[in-house]
């Protein structure tokens, strides 16, 4: 399990992250959210270890991360970044890892390379960016560590590819009770993969609760009320964003369904309908709310 | 699965091992400099030396073509090794900065952060394992090429010495095979340690940077800065105050030359090679970073530089690496650096001028000023490079304006430090004398025409320290004793032994010429006048001795039978009742005569003797003068038929007398006053020379006037006098035979003598000093 407690990682005269608290259970596959700059990468070194925070507590089953070596055999991160690896070849860069991690598999190393069919004797330099971010995560997978971070790890990735390497970490999670940690802008996969999601934004926690639980908190609704529709009428309900067109109304709103529910039928509207939203337009309309939306543009 | 066990997967054996593979490509390049270097250097050298040392002997001998022919060709080998050895030797040194770099690449390069930071192994296994891999990968090339070297050396033919006859010339200058292997050894061990010095220096310097291009320009900065500034700063404070020349040893403790080697790996080698420079090929010679187990300090030095680095380490932080200097601090550190480096240097520069101008006068300096105009070139140095690491740093020139707030705080602080340092008289070392209590022994040394130049020991300790307190303190409020016959001024150097065994130095110039008298008189005081008259040491040891005549042309030079302890013993009595007076200002005390001692066995230079046939071999020869009241000597040289008596002046052996007048205030003796004056006769108007015949004046003034040297008073002149004969067989004039200063108590009568003389003509004068030969 990890636990993350008032955690503050400050860079100069900014906080990074700002106090944040989560806890991310073992064996689930966590989608990290958040705006450009929200701290996600921060965060995911910080689980790594590679940064020490400012402020706050970062346990990983109950032990701190930084300079904690059994703890950090424990832990793989996969940056978004391959740059470092390209005067190796993927030979050498297997090795490099199976070295240092005690779990290292050739054998789930083989099974993985078979499947991405990626040439073992040539410099990583040759290779394309997706073909990079393979060779990353087949290592990452082989090391069968109990938890896998990955930043952006799907970028660049071909569907085919991204379907390959999505079975992949299902299969080392069922397989390992393997703990995944996905940080992304393609919501999409988040959606698909993940059980679990934390949306950070400018350092802190927006939210950090099951999908289903997030999806099912916000709903879209199309009304036509008999009359405008008003702040007081939806008192105990979140709205996050409203648009009129003609007589409909569009509403965004966050609550308990049942009571959005009651709450819609008070105005007698003449037409109802709730939309299920996608995980990008609750990320949107979230943030919208935090003020961080497309509409400053036009400005 | 690997060959390791898993529980060693994450240890530093591990660790290490992989670190070492990985700069397999950087040790075979470093292995190829190093070959290239000591094993080659050492055999061409074996072959040089033997090539040189047999040409040495040959030329002494004939003209042999063979020899030389030979010589030149493993001397343009040689050569040609030594431009490639150099170059190897360069490349092997600086191959600690890419070893360094590639190890460390972490601290400086944002890329590599997630992927080495992220590896399972703890701070100490990463730091010591980078640390350690890096070293070998440096340092193992260079010990196999040396051990190479030794190798070749010892597989060599052995260095030709020469044959048993050798003349002692020769020994000199051929270099023997353990001075060769010797001086390898050295040079192969300071080689080693200021590899190691350099890189643990440069580690202590990237733990502290953010960036690679800041990395690299502080490199160069504190490499360069360090042996610049501590070299300038001993400058600063030992050698422009108060006419000092040199320290205290308790300052050279702290800032000596030993500073400069032992701090940093650029002054260690600088200082090796100026010290194997001074000595070359000398026997017993010891390069100057390892005398007195300076590399005991050298390696002591290392490992804080490798503290520095690990006490960073554990404090930066991963997520600054990128970012220009990790530690704000440490940028102000290096600017000050970067800013007393080139002001101290022009602030030397600028005082050698004005030091030159302030001794010309022959004032006491009392305080070192510094001219700003003469330091313009150095703030512009410093802006320059205050403007590069600006752009390296990256900040775009935004906060610029603290950025010149540090330059000019920098900049004058500096100034301000070196103005301090010039006027603080050694920390406090100007002032400082041991008490006689703590001096086991003193020796002086002291330079002023007239005096008994030379080194002696000191007697009365007691009376010496109280005399150099006292010259100490009149140095700043007065310029003289008042001694009107003691203006001219001199040297001295004072060595005190101290009881704890520190030497404690000091040497002054342009010392009031009283003060010359009064150390003078401290060294012949007692038996002092004996002990330093007659430092025989080892009587056996004496070859020969040859009595010399001033006078008696017959019988000039005579090997003496007399047993050399009784005609010492005899001596050292006489001496002892010598005072310092008796010596000087008075002719009949003029030496009369002199032994040439000759030694059995000279030493000298690179080596003993050891031909047994000394004649014509001895070159230590030390020459001891007899005075007229060496009452005992001189009976006992009657005794055995060796007769002295004063030379009295036949004045009917000479032709003419010339008398020279000179209004110079500097101490005179009569043969530099008629040398010096003899080539002024072509000066429009010059007048000091008269040329008379001899007269009851002249000789009043010659039996009154001294081989020794008068002190010359500024306004006031001084005469020479000499006789002249003719030489039998070539008619030319002989100007040499006797001639004296005229006392001070007779300047008058000779002031009064020359205004009565009219002048003599200028052919006449050229005609008696052999102007006009063809």
């Amino acid at each position: 399990m990890i636990e993350i407690k008032d955690c503050v990682m400050r860079f100069d005269d900014k906080n990074a992250l700002d106090g944040i608290s989560l806890t991310i259970p073992e064996g689930c596959a966590y989608g990290l959210l958040g705006s450009n700059g929200a701290g996600k990468s921060t965060l995911l070194r910080i689980l790594s270890g590679i940064y020490r925070p400012t402020s706050g507590e970062v346990l990983i089953d109950g032990e701190t991360v930084y300079n904690n070596v059994k703890n950090k055999k424990r832990v793989f991160f996969i940056n978004d970044e391959t740059v470092q690896f390209v005067n190796m070849t993927l030979t050498e860069m297997k090795n490099y890892y199976s070295r240092f991690y005690d779990s290292f598999s050739e054998e789930l190393f083989e099974k993985l390379h078979k499947a991405v069919e990626l040439p073992m004797n040539k410099r990583l330099s040759t290779f394309s960016k997706g073909m990079k971010r393979q060779a990353a995560v087949i290592c990452g997978i082989a090391c069968k560590t109990p938890y896998l971070f990955l930043d952006e790890a799907f970028d660049g990735l071909d569907p085919t590819m991204r379907i390959i390497v999505k079975q992949m970490l299902i299969d080392a999670m069922l397989d390992n009770n393997l703990t995944v940690i996905f940080s992304s802008h393609n919501l999409g996969e988040i959606d698909e993969f993940c059980d679990r999601v934390g949306l950070l934004h400018s350092g802190r926690v927006v939210f950090n609760r099951e999908l289903d639980s997030v999806k099912g908190n916000i709903v879209k609704l199309q009304l036509a009320p008999e009359k405008p529709v008003s702040a007081e009428d939806w008192e105990g309900i979140e709205i996050l964003h409203t648009e009129t067109s003609g007589s409909i109304t569009y509403l965004i709103v966050k609550g308990d369904r049942d009571r959005i529910k009651e709450k819609a039928m008070n105005l007698s509207p003449k037409l109802y309908d709730e939309i299920p939203l996608s995980l990008e337009e609750i990320f949107i309309y979230e943030m919208e709310v935090l003020g961080y939306d497309s509409s400053k543009l036009g400005e | 699965m690997t060959a390791l066990s898993s529980a060693n997967k994450t240890g530093f054996l591990n660790y290490f091992l992989y670190k070492l593979r990985n700069l397999k490509s950087l040790i075979i390049l470093n292995s190829v400099f190093a070959l290239l270097s000591y094993p080659a250097l050492a055999v061409v050298g074996m072959f040089y030396v033997n090539a040189y040392n047999r040409y040495i002997e040959a030329s002494q001998i004939a003209d042999d073509y063979v020899s030389w022919q030979q010589y030149q060709t493993w001397n343009n080998i040689f050569a040609m090794f030594a431009i490639v050895a150099t170059i190897a030797l360069i490349g092997l040194f600086f191959m600690g900065l890419p070893i360094l770099m590639k190890n460390f690449r972490y601290l400086y390069d944002k890329k590599y952060v997630d992927m080495d930071i992220s590896l399972p192994v703890s701070d100490n296994t990463r730091f010591f394992g980078d640390f350690l891999s890096g070293l070998l990968a440096y340092i193992l090339p260079h010990i196999i090429a040396i051990v190479m070297g030794i190798i070749g050396i010892l597989l060599c033919p052995p260095i030709y010495r020469g044959s048993v006859l050798d003349t002692y010339m020769l020994a000199d200058f051929k270099i023997a095979e353990i001075t060769f292997m010797s001086l390898f050894l050295q040079l192969a061990f300071v080689g080693v340690l200021s590899c190691l010095l350099f890189y643990c220096l440069n580690l202590a310097v990237v733990s502290f940077c953010g960036r690679g291009a800041e990395a690299r320009l502080t490199m160069i900065i504190i490499n360069v800065a360090l042996p610049l500034l501590t070299y300038t700063l001993v400058q600063l404070t030992e050698v422009y105050y108060y006419g000092s020349e040199t320290s205290s040893n308790n300052i050279d403790a702290i800032l000596t030359s030993g500073a400069v080697s032992l701090l940093s790996p650029l002054g260690m080698l600088a200082s090796t090679f100026v010290s194997w420079l001074m000595s070359f090929f000398s026997e017993g010679f010891t390069v100057a970073p390892l005398r007195n187990c300076g590399w005991l300090v050298a390696i002591f030095v290392c490992i804080v530089y490798t503290g520095v680095a690990y006490f960073l380490m554990k404090k930066r932080r991963n997520e600054m690496v990128g970012s220009p200097y990790m530690f704000k601090g440490i940028r102000h550190i290096v600017s000050a650096i970067t800013a007393l480096s080139v002001f101290s240097i022009s602030v030397i520069f600028d005082v050698l001028l004005s030091y030159d101008a302030h001794w010309s006068t022959g004032r006491v300096i009392t305080h070192i000023d510094i001219d700003f105009v003469n330091l313009i070139p150095a703030f512009v140095i410093t802006f320059i490079i205050f403007i590069v690491m600006e752009l390296i740093s990256g900040k775009g020139f935004k906060k610029f304006g603290f950025t010149l707030i540090r330059y000019g705080g920098c900049s004058f602080g500096s100034i301000l430090l070196c103005y301090l340092l010039l006027n603080s008289g050694g920390l406090g070392a100007e002032y400082y004398v041991p008490n006689y209590n703590d001096v086991e022994a003193a020796v002086v040394s002291y330079s002023q025409e007239g005096n008994a130049n030379g080194t002696y020991r000191v007697d009365n300790i007691k009376e010496f320290t109280e005399l150099h307190r006292a010259f100490i303190s009149d140095r700043e409020t007065n310029h003289a004793k008042g001694n009107i016959d003691s203006c001219s001024t001199g040297s001295f150097g004072i060595d005190y032994r101290l009881k704890n065994g520190e030497v404690v130095s000091r040497g002054y110039y342009d010392v009031d010429g009283a003060y010359i008298d009064d150390i003078a008189r401290l060294c012949f005081e007692g038996n002092g006048m004996a002990n330093n008259y007659l430092p025989i040491s080892d009587i056996s040891d004496i070859g020969y001795i040859t009595f010399i005549s001033m006078y008696d042309t017959e019988n000039r030079e005579i090997e003496l039978k007399i047993p050399a302890k009784d005609i010492f013993d005899a001596m050292y009595e006489d001496a002892s009742k010598m005072t310092f007076d008796s010596i000087y200002h008075s002719s009949e005390d003029s030496v009369v005569a002199y032994l040439k001692v000759t030694w059995k066995n000279a030493v000298y230079g690179s080596g003993t003797l050891i031909s047994n046939d000394y004649r014509g071999v001895g070159r230590f020869e030390e020459i001891y003068y007899i005075y007229p009241c060496f009452e005992k000597t001189i009976k006992l040289l009657s005794d055995y038929g060796i007769e002295i008596a004063p030379y009295e002046v036949n004045y009917e052996e000479f032709e003419k007398a010339i008398i020279v007048k000179t209004e110079s205030d500097y101490f005179l003796n009569a043969f530099r006053v008629f040398y010096s004056m003899s080539y002024r006769t072509e000066e429009p108007g010059f007048d000091n020379i008269r040329v008379i015949d001899i007269n009851e004046e002249i000789k009043e003034l010659i039996e009154n006037s001294g081989n020794t040297v008068y002190y010359g008073e500024e306004s006031k002149p001084a005469y020479a006098v000499l006789l002249a004969e003719k030489y039998d067989d070539t008619g030319e004039w002989n100007t040499w035979r006797k001639m004296g200063m005229v006392f001070p108590e007779y300047t008058e009568k000779a002031e009064a003598f020359w205004n009565s003389l009219p002048a003599t003509d200028k052919e006449v004068i050229d005609e008696v000093l052999n102007r006009n030969q063809g």
